[in-house]
C-alpha cells in the first residue's frame, strides 16, 4: 500500500481470532488505520493477502466486506447530518418492497428499534431523529448500532472513545462488553491505555508501518507497551519545567456567554500553565474561545497586564499577543492543500517580502529549522500538509505560534489523536514557551496530561469553574469529583 | 401544543405559502386583471415548464453540485424536436417527447460523466456545456433551416395539443408537473437510491467510505436532471410553438434562484420538493406580474440577482438560528 511519499503499510501481519477482542496500537501514521482500510476493502494492497475463516479473500469495495460480517466504525463519522438515525443505518442496505423496490418504512423503523434496544440505548437515542441534532457521543453510539443491521462477525471500532467523556466512556465499554457475548470479534485501534487495558485480550504493535509484537493483555503492562510502540523506554513523559512566575498576565472576571458560561473568574501569570479540566460539553472550549474572540460575551471583563481590553474577533486577539491552537486543526488550523513551508509562515508573511516580492529561499530555510525543531517527519518542508499523519500536521499547526510575540497561548486538546512522541514534544515546546514567560491556557480532556502539565487547574462542569486547583492539591480523583458532581 | 404550532408557523412549506399569498395580494392590488382566469391559466402553464427544469436543477444541487447548462440544453432539444417535425411532418407527438427524453438524459449523462469521472467543478463543466449546447443550437438551425425561428405554422395541431388541452378547467401542463413531481417525490424520498443522493450530497467521503456507489449515484442525478430538460424542451416547443436560438435563455438562473427559495441548501444534502415546486410558483408570480404591472424589463435583471441573494442569506440565517 503506497500513498504519496511514505509507504502506508509495508510487510504488515495480522491474526485476529474468534471472539476476541484484539487492539491495535501504534503511534500515528503507524499504519493502523491503512490496515483498517485494507481489511475492510477500501484499499487495496500491492502485495500480500488477507484471509477470512482461511479463505482467501479480494474484496472489491467495502459492500462486500460488508456482506461478508465485517463492519467497521471509522474514527471520522461516516453519517449524513440530514437523514435519520434509522436511515444512516440502514443507507447501504435498505429494506425494500417488491413494488418499485420501494424503502419498506415500518421494517426499517422496527429493525432500527429492534437493535437500538439490543444494545440499551433506545433511551437515548431516537431512530427518528436527524442525525445532526445528535450530540458527538449519540452518533458514536450511532456508528455502532450500523454494525448490527448486518450480520456482523467482526466489528472493527477506530478511536471510538476519542472524543468522548469520562461518563460516555464508560457506557461504551459496557455496550463493548455487550456486544462481545455476541460471538463477535472486534478489532480496537486506540491511542489510549486506559481503553486497551480494559477491554483488550490481545494487543498488536505497529511502528512506521511496520508489524512489531503482538502479545496476550496480561503478558505486558502499560511502559512495555508504550516501549514497543516509540521503540524505547520512555521515562519522562511530563517534561515538566521549573519556571518563575512572573506578573499577572491574563485576567478574566465574570465572563459569562448566555446558555453556554457564566461568572468565569480567573488569571494566570507569566510562565504559567492553567490547565482546563472537565467533560467534553462543559463549556471550556467555548471560553477558550470567547477570550480568542470568536464569541462576544455578554458580561464580564477580560483584562490583559492588568488593563481591560475588548476584543471582538480574533485579530483583536493576536494584535493583543493571544494565540490560539485549536482542537481542531482540520479546520481551523491548517490549509491542508498547502505545503508545510506555507502553513508555518503564512501568517508571517510581511516578513519574508520584500518589495512586494517573496523570499522564497529565505522562507525555505526558517521552515527548515522549525520543521528540525518540531522533529516533524517530512521527506520536504514543500509537502503539502494533507499527506502528513495527524501527529506531525498538528505539529506544523502548532509551530506557528513558535517565534510569534505571543503573550498568551491557548492550547485546545493539543495531543488529542496523537501519538506517544508527538505528545512528547509539544510538551517540551509548551514547556519552552513557559520558561520564556508566556503564559498558556490549556484544554485537555486527559487527566495525565492536565495532571503533568499544569502549575494550576481549573475543573469546568457545566459552564461554571466549579474549583481551582494548585498543582499539589490536585489528583484524577479530586479533579473528577469536581468535573461529575 | 404551542410549541407544534409555532414549528408548523416557522416551517419553510408555511412560510412560503404566506409569501407567495402576500405576493398574491399586493399584485392583485396594483393590477385587478391578475386575477383573471387568463392569466392564471398563463401562470400555470408558464410555471410548469419551469418546475420541471426546476426539478432537474434541484436534485443535482442536493448532490452539492450544480447545472447551469439546463436552459441552453432546453433550447437545444426544443430546437432537434422542431427541426426533426419540420422533416417528419407526421412524427406522432408521443415519440417526439421520447426523442426529447432520449436527448436530455444524454446530455445530463456528459454533464454527469464530466463532473464525476472527469472530475471538473461542476460550475465549470456545466459553463462549458452550457455554451457547447448553445452553440450546437445555432449551427443546427443555421445549416438545415437557414437560421429562421421556428413558429407555429410548422407544427402539427396533434403535437400542440399535447399542451393545449384543458381538463376540470385547468391546462393540462398542471398535471404532467404534478404526475412528474408525484413520482420524483417516490424516487427522491422513498428508494434507496434517493437516499444515497442525499447521502452523497450530505458527505461524500462518508459516502464512499461505506460503499455506497456514488460515482453511479452522481451521474445517475445529472442524468435524471437531464431527463427533465428534455421533458420541458418538448413542452416548451408545443406549448410556445417556437424554437429559436436563444430559448431557455436565464433558465439556470431562474431555477437556480427557484431552488434555493424551495429550501435547498446550495452545500448539498438537503432540500424537499414541494418547497421547489412553491419556490418555483414564487419566482414565476414575480417575473409575471412584472409585465402586468408594466414594469419596465430593464429591472428584471436587477430584481432576479436581489431575489438569488436573498433567498441565500435568508437560508444562512435560517440555519444559523437552528444551531443555536
Amino acid at each position: 500500500m503506497q500513498f504519496p511519499g511514505t509507504k502506508a503499510l509495508d510487510d504488515v501481519d495480522f491474526k485476529l481470532f474468534h471472539n476476541e477482542v484484539h487492539a491495535i496500537v501504534g503511534e500515528n501514521g503507524a499504519g493502523k488505520s491503512t490496515l483498517i482500510k485494507v481489511i475492510t476493502g477500501v484499499h487495496k494492497p500491492q502485495s500480500g493477502k488477507v484471509f477470512l475463516n482461511k479463505k482467501l479473500v479480494q474484496w472489491s469495495s467495502p459492500i462486500e466486506s460488508q456482506k461478508n460480517g465485517i463492519s467497521a466504525i471509522y474514527q471520522d463519522p461516516t453519517l449524513f447530518g440530514e437523514l435519520s438515525v434509522a436511515e444512516n443505518m440502514f443507507i447501504t442496505n435498505f429494506p425494500e418492497k417488491n413494488l418499485f423496490n420501494r424503502i419498506d418504512w415500518e421494517k426499517l423503523l422496527a429493525e432500527s428499534k429492534r437493535i437500538l434496544q439490543d444494545l440499551n440505548i433506545l433511551n437515548i437515542i431516537n431512530p427518528l431523529s436527524k442525525v445532526k441534532d445528535l450530540s458527538i457521543a449519540q452518533k458514536q453510539l450511532v456508528e455502532i448500532a450500523k454494525a448490527f443491521t448486518i450480520n456482523s462477525k467482526i466489528i472493527i471500532m477506530d478511536e471510538p472513545t476519542s472524543s468522548l467523556s469520562a461518563n460516555e466512556v464508560k457506557n461504551l465499554f459496557k455496550i463493548i462488553e455487550e456486544i462481545k457475548k455476541r460471538n463477535v470479534s472486534i478489532i480496537l485501534i486506540s491511542h489510549k491505555t486506559e481503553d486497551i487495558f480494559s477491554l483488550a485480550d490481545r494487543v498488536s504493535v505497529y511502528r512506521d508501518s511496520k508489524y512489531i509484537i503482538t502479545k496476550k493483555i496480561e503478558e505486558i503492562n502499560k511502559d512495555q507497551l508504550i516501549s514497543h510502540m516509540v521503540g524505547r523506554e520512555i521515562k519522562e513523559l511530563y517534561p515538566k519545567k521549573e519556571v518563575n512566575f512572573g506578573k499577572l498576565i491574563l485576567e478574566v472576571e465574570n465572563l459569562s456567554l448566555k446558555n453556554v458560561f457564566s461568572n468565569i473568574s480567573f488569571n494566570i501569570k507569566s510562565g504559567e500553565i492553567l490547565g482546563f479540566a472537565g467533560l467534553v460539553g462543559s463549556g471550556r472550549s467555548e471560553i477558550a474561545e470567547t477570550i480568542f474572540g470568536v464569541n462576544k460575551p455578554d458580561s464580564g471583563k477580560i483584562k490583559i497586564e492588568g488593563k481591560e481590553v475588548k476584543i471582538n474577533s480574533p485579530i483583536d486577539a493576536i494584535n493583543l499577543g493571544i494565540g490560539f491552537v485549536s482542537e481542531n486543526r482540520m479546520e481551523h488550523g491548517l490549509i491542508t492543500n498547502f505545503p508545510i513551508r506555507e502553513n508555518i509562515i503564512l501568517h508571517k508573511l510581511k516578513y519574508f517580502t520584500k518589495n512586494f516580492i517573496f523570499k522564497s529561499s529565505n522562507a525555505y530555510k526558517t521552515t527548515n529549522e522549525i520543521k528540525d525543531q518540531l522533529k516533524i517527519k517530512t521527506s520536504d518542508v514543500l509537502q503539502l500538509v494533507k499527506f502528513l499523519s495527524g501527529g506531525n500536521q498538528q505539529k506544523v499547526a502548532i509551530s506557528k505560534w513558535l517565534d510569534s510575540n505571543a503573550k498568551i497561548l491557548v492550547f485546545d486538546e493539543p495531543t488529542k489523536g496523537v501519538d506517544v512522541a508527538t505528545k512528547a514534544a509539544i510538551h517540551e515546546f509548551m514547556g519552552e514557551l513557559v520558561s520564556r514567560g508566556v503564559s498558556v491556557l490549556m484544554i485537555s480532556s486527559e487527566l495525565p496530561e492536565i495532571l503533568g502539565m499544569s502549575d494550576r487547574v481549573a475543573v469546568v462542569q457545566s459552564g461554571k469553574i466549579k474549583k481551582i486547583l494548585n498543582r499539589e492539591d490536585a489528583t484524577q480523583e479530586n479533579i473528577m469529583v469536581e468535573a461529575i458532581s | 401544543m404551542n410549541n407544534k404550532i409555532i414549528s408548523f408557523l416557522s416551517h419553510r412549506i408555511f412560510v412560503l405559502i404566506a409569501m407567495i399569498i402576500i405576493l398574491v395580494i399586493f399584485v392583485s392590488i396594483g393590477a385587478p386583471q391578475f386575477l383573471s382566469e387568463r392569466t392564471f391559466h398563463n401562470l400555470l402553464n408558464n410555471l410548469s415548464i419551469l418546475a420541471i427544469v426546476s426539478l432537474g436543477q434541484m436534485i443535482v444541487m442536493v448532490t452539492a453540485g450544480i447545472d447551469i447548462s439546463v436552459g441552453t440544453a432546453m433550447g437545444l432539444v426544443a430546437m432537434s424536436v422542431g427541426l426533426l417535425i419540420i422533416e417528419y411532418p407526421n412524427m406522432n407527438p408521443i415519440i417526439a417527447i421520447l426523442i426529447g427524453m432520449i436527448m436530455g438524459t444524454t446530455m445530463g449523462f456528459v454533464n454527469g460523466l464530466l463532473v464525476v469521472k472527469g472530475k471538473i467543478v461542476a460550475l465549470i463543466a456545466t459553463l462549458a456545456t452550457m455554451n457547447i449546447f448553445r452553440g450546437i443550437n445555432v449551427l443546427i438551425n443555421n445549416i438545415f433551416y437557414e437560421g429562421q425561428y421556428i413558429g407555429a405554422e410548422k407544427l402539427s395541431t396533434e403535437f400542440k395539443n399535447i399542451t393545449r388541452v384543458e381538463i376540470l378547467g385547468l391546462p393540462i401542463m398542471i398535471y404532467y408537473v404534478l404526475l412528474i413531481y408525484l413520482i420524483f417525490y417516490f424516487v427522491l424520498h422513498h428508494t434507496r437510491f434517493g437516499r444515497q443522493i442525499y447521502a452523497s450530497g450530505s458527505n461524500i467521503d462518508a459516502a464512499n467510505t461505506l460503499g455506497i456507489n456514488t460515482t453511479k449515484v452522481l451521474i445517475g442525478a445529472y442524468s435524471m436532471c437531464g431527463l427533465m430538460f428534455g421533458i420541458a424542451g418538448v413542452l416548451y416547443l408545443s406549448l410556445y410553438t417556437s424554437a429559436q436560438t436563444d430559448t431557455g435563455l436565464g433558465f439556470e438562473f431562474i431555477t437556480i434562484t427557484a431552488v434555493i427559495i424551495g429550501g435547498v441548501s446550495v452545500f448539498g444534502g438537503s432540500g424537499i420538493l414541494w418547497g421547489v415546486l412553491l419556490g418555483t410558483l414564487f419566482m414565476t408570480i414575480i417575473t409575471d406580474s412584472l409585465n402586468i404591472l408594466k414594469i419596465s424589463p430593464f429591472w428584471k435583471m436587477a430584481l432576479n440577482g436581489i431575489m438569488l441573494l436573498s433567498a441565500i442569506l435568508i437560508n444562512h440565517y435560517i440555519e444559523t438560528r437552528k444551531k443555536k
